[in-house]
């Protein structure tokens, strides 16, 4: 049954014109993900309004092209001006760079198309197979489950999100007590508007992202008078001889050190990428090389970072729970659209989930056949300086934002958060706790909320079944193990 | 890793008591409606404003203990310079931007808004800015008004 529904699928992620939004998305998602200082995250937000237009199979067909897109074209920027599209490509940087300035760009940007490519295939077969399995699963979560699964998805955002825990709980506080503002959905009182109407809609979700990720990332471009150049040849397309096998070897290695980890919340691309590398340079006979242009070096964290993030989709469609900004993002497309995330999208929009998993293979390949041949048009663009790029991100920024509800509020809201998501840059405050903690906090009021109008006020309820336990232990686990970490960086001296 | 400054902690504490007095507000609320629910609304916003609120005095408490042994001049959570007076003067345009849409509407506020932020942005000298700014205008008006078809601000007065 599951194959006929995959197939029936198949053949409706085929057709011509979900072939073309599926074409459209990638095209659009590389162009804007190849520019200078704009990932994945900001690329979906800034696109997001175009899809809201289409129904809702075709709107995330296009979305999920935009999302690899743009995560091959941060690949692009890394490779040639050394500014990683995403914090998961800072590492493709290091060797990626190097073989750029060595004539190699040609080579570096292929094989981080095909390790793009490999796992983000392997990751959508997967999800195939085990994100209808843990949809079941889910329906045995309730409120209390629900409530402990949200904890343990802000607690891994916390712990693993940046250099303090401190800064990554007031972040998703401060996400979730910005996502209270407005209208309370039970009671209907208005909550945290001080009187003022404009807030009782509450902050569009476009805008807020818009914001955070484009508008925040064009100030610090133009703060710090960004310039873009790249100078070298493209040389060749593709490695050859033993650069071949390394780079072969590298995928496969980067692919399943980034399939572990991609389903947990806040156990980011970046992580896997950075782990993939090292565990390249330790286990080469020749570790000398990284840093200088090895091809592992770049083949390696790209399957990674693909692999892990194509595997937050299983998190995500099952439990709605986003492992990553750019997925949480996609959820906010998803819950636009009408479609609520969870085991109950498999019984009522089956269809259109197949469809989304059918798309991902055709956008995996379409990205490969459209970029590779493309890569010197993407060598173009990224040239784009930010005196240029700046100023029309800004204006896209105010029209996406303006469009959300034909509100200036919205844009307002947009300009703020700007300088908001630039001032948490500046102080490496860590923004996807923002994010999630906006996104998450409503549904976690709710189940919270719920549990104990079940239990009648008992808050006992929470640790009653016994997945509810195990959801706890996890959360406890996580917070101890992240807390002794920290406690340890304070205690032990500092090395010389 | 950076270390908090006292003004980080204040905004943070600040934005907690904000939003615990309009937890206690709308609590009176609740309570005069007679909502009997065990977690209700409020209370909601209330517990996440007492976090923030401890959690910004935690490093309050921790900069007071280290305060002798600390070299304010040497602090970078201090004495950092945070924007530049080119991203100060964007933030600024930022702000002329929403409000000059809001009198004239989106494409004359572009047209007096743009040139600037070409300028800011690195164009120069300012006749290249005013061109490279006209030229994003009209595009945008083109793009977004005449082909997307996609509403856009009138503004206050009503005019183009």
């Amino acid at each position: 049954m599951m194959w006929d529904r995959f197939l029936s699928a198949f053949q409706f992620a085929l057709e011509p014109m979900n072939l073309i939004y599926c074409a459209i998305g990638c095209i659009l998602g590389t162009a804007v993900g190849v520019l200078p200082g704009l990932g994945p995250s900001a690329a979906c937000a800034m696109l997001l309004p175009l899809t809201l237009a289409l129904p809702a199979a075709p709107a995330m067909i296009m979305l999920a092209g935009i999302y690899y897109g743009a995560q091959y074209g941060g690949s692009t920027t890394s490779i040639l001006v050394n500014v990683p599209g995403e914090a998961s490509t800072v590492v493709t940087c290091l060797d990626g760079f190097q073989m750029a300035r060595q004539g190699r760009a040609g080579e570096a940007l292929a094989v981080a198309a095909v390790g793009s490519f490999v796992a983000g295939t392997v990751g959508v077969m997967i999800t195939m197979f085990a994100a209808p399995s843990l949809a079941n699963v889910a329906f045995l979560f309730g409120p209390p489950e629900y409530t402990w699964l949200m904890i343990l998805g802000l607690t891994g955002v916390a712990s693993f999100s940046g250099d303090s825990l401190l800064k990554g709980i007031i972040c998703i506080g401060l996400g979730a007590l910005i996502a209270a503002i407005g209208l309370d959905p039970v009671s209907g009182l208005q909550r945290l508007t001080f009187g003022s109407t404009s807030l009782i809609g509450g902050f569009d979700v476009i805008s807020l992202f818009m914001g955070l990720f484009g508008v925040s990332e064009m100030i610090d471009s133009i703060d710090e008078e960004r310039g873009a150049t790249f100078t070298g040849k493209l040389g060749h397309w593709w490695p050859r001889g033993k650069e071949l096998y390394r780079a072969l070897a590298a995928m496969v290695r980067g692919t399943i050190v980034g399939l572990l980890p991609g389903i947990l919340p806040g156990f980011s691309a970046t992580l896997s990428s950075f782990w993939s590398y090292d565990l390249e340079k330790r286990i080469s006979k020749t570790p000398e090389r990284f840093g200088k242009g090895a091809i592992e070096g770049v083949a390696a964290p790209e399957s990674a970072n693909n692999a892990t993030t194509q595997i937050g989709f299983i998190p995500l469609i099952c439990f709605g729970i986003p492992t990553t900004g750019t997925w949480a993002i996609i959820l906010a497309a998803l819950i636009m659209h009408g479609l609520q995330p969870g085991p109950l999208l498999f019984e009522r929009h089956a269809h259109l989930v197949w469809a989304i998993i059918g798309s991902m293979y055709i956008g995996n390949v379409m990205l490969l056949i459209l970029n590779l041949p493309l890569v010197g048009l993407w060598a173009k663009l990224s040239l784009l300086p930010y005196k240029i790029l700046g100023p029309l991100v800004l204006g896209l920024c105010f029209i996406g934002a303006y469009s959300a509800r034909n509100s200036m509020f919205d844009v307002g809201t947009c300009m703020l958060f700007g300088v908001l998501g630039f001032v948490m840059k500046k102080r490496r405050w860590p923004m996807v706790g923002l994010v999630l903690g906006f996104l998450l906090g409503d549904p976690l009021e709710q189940s919270f909320r719920q549990s104990l109008e079940i239990s009648g006020g008992d808050p006992w309820i929470l640790i009653q079944s016994g997945i509810a336990k195990g959801l706890a232990i996890m959360v406890l686990g996580l917070l101890s193990i992240t807390i002794y970490a920290a406690i340890r960086r304070k205690w032990l001296p500092l090395a010389d | 890793m950076m270390r908090f400054s006292i003004y980080e902690s204040g905004v943070v504490i600040g934005i907690g008591l904000i939003g615990l007095v309009g937890s206690i507000q709308m609590q009176n609320q609740v309570k005069a409606m007679g909502i009997t629910e065990a977690l209700g609304p409020a209370k909601w916003t209330g517990a996440i404003s007492l976090i923030l609120i401890v959690c910004g005095m935690i490093p309050v408490i921790g900069n007071w203990h280290r305060r002798k042994s600390l070299d304010r001049s040497r602090d970078p959570a201090t004495t950092a310079r945070l924007i530049s007076n080119q991203g100060m003067m964007l933030v600024v345009l930022l702000g002329v931007w929403l409000a000059l849409v809001s009198i004239l509407g989106y494409n004359l506020g572009n047209l007096c808004v743009l040139p600037m932020i070409f300028y800011v942005a690195g164009f120069r000298p300012w006749l290249k800015s005013i061109g490279a700014g006209l030229v994003m205008a009209v595009l945008f008006y083109l793009v977004f008004v005449m082909a997307a078809k996609m509403p856009v601000p009138r503004g206050g007065l009503g005019l183009l």
